[in-house]
């Protein structure tokens, strides 16, 4: 029991000696601060943004068939009663 | 609450909402604790420093997210140090690579006294054996003794009781002997 104890202490006594703090260089430091700060957060390419302009143009065109088709087919269904 | 708590909390504030002076101010305080961290888990210095500076961008990006009352701001850190720190290892489990602190030991051994190289073999066969324990063993030899972190704070860090991690501790210790012996055989 006191040999286990002894090993104890001696492993902590070890794990003192080498998990000691490690300095960072300062440049480091400073170069990973202006990299996070200084560089926009999102950003938009010129390639993407066509894309997303596209896609919109096509909904909205899509969405306005859509609603003439629907409209045309309500017409003719009410000409008909009518005649 | 003193003084500095409710300062170090206005800062954490004017970081969630978007102030990067403060999130600078808080990336100084964490950055050394958090490449520390890391450095002991992959053993690399250029592997750390590069996992420490995607902790801090992943911070950033994710701030907004962090609530004050659940941990501390340096427990949320070590949190994603820790997946990152996972996720190495899970992408680097497939290749074999040897640190270039290996080569540097090597190197330096020529000019080395014998007594020296013996203690410096034991020092990494010790950080060697670290490495083997599960994750959560890590942490706490890691916070105990690279931060002096007393049980109570490593508790918070990790989310356990101050009883839970006296055991932990305990019990890493053990296991830590027990891989020793076997490395040592």
């Amino acid at each position: 029991m006191k040999e286990e104890k002894d090993l104890i202490e001696l492993l902590e006594k070890e794990l003192d000696n080498a998990l000691l703090p490690i300095d960072l260089e300062k440049n480091y430091i400073e170069r990973i601060n202006a990299k996070l700060l200084k560089h926009p957060r999102i950003s938009v390419e010129w390639n993407n943004l066509y894309k997303i302009i596209l896609l919109i143009c096509f909904s909205f065109f899509m969405g306005l068939t859509i609603l003439i088709v629907l409209n045309r087919i309500f017409m003719r269904k009410k000409h008909r009663e009518i005649v | 609450m003193n003084s500095i708590e409710q300062n170090y909390d206005s800062i954490i504030e004017r970081a969630i909402q978007g102030d990067e002076e403060a999130f600078s101010i808080l990336y100084k305080d964490n950055v050394k604790r958090i490449y520390n961290y890391i450095y002991y888990r992959v053993g690399n210095r250029i592997e750390a420093e590069d996992l420490t500076a995607r902790v801090f961008q992943r911070a950033l990006a994710h701030i907004t997210k962090y609530k004050k009352t659940s941990v501390p701001f340096s427990a949320w850190l070590y949190r994603i140090a820790h997946n990152l720190v996972a996720n190495w290892h899970r992408d680097n489990s497939r290749r074999k690579e040897v640190p270039i602190e290996d080569h540097t030991t090597l190197k330096l051994k020529v000019d080395l006294p014998e007594k020296q190289i013996e203690k410096k073999e034991e020092m990494e066969c010790l950080l060697r054996a670290i490495r083997k324990l599960p994750d959560d063993k890590q942490m706490v030899l890691i916070l105990k003794y690279v931060e002096d972190l007393s049980n109570k704070e490593i508790g918070e860090v990790m989310g356990k009781s101050e009883g839970a991690i006296k055991s932990l501790y305990h019990r890493t210790l053990l296991d830590l002997r027990n891989l020793l012996d076997i490395s040592l055989e």
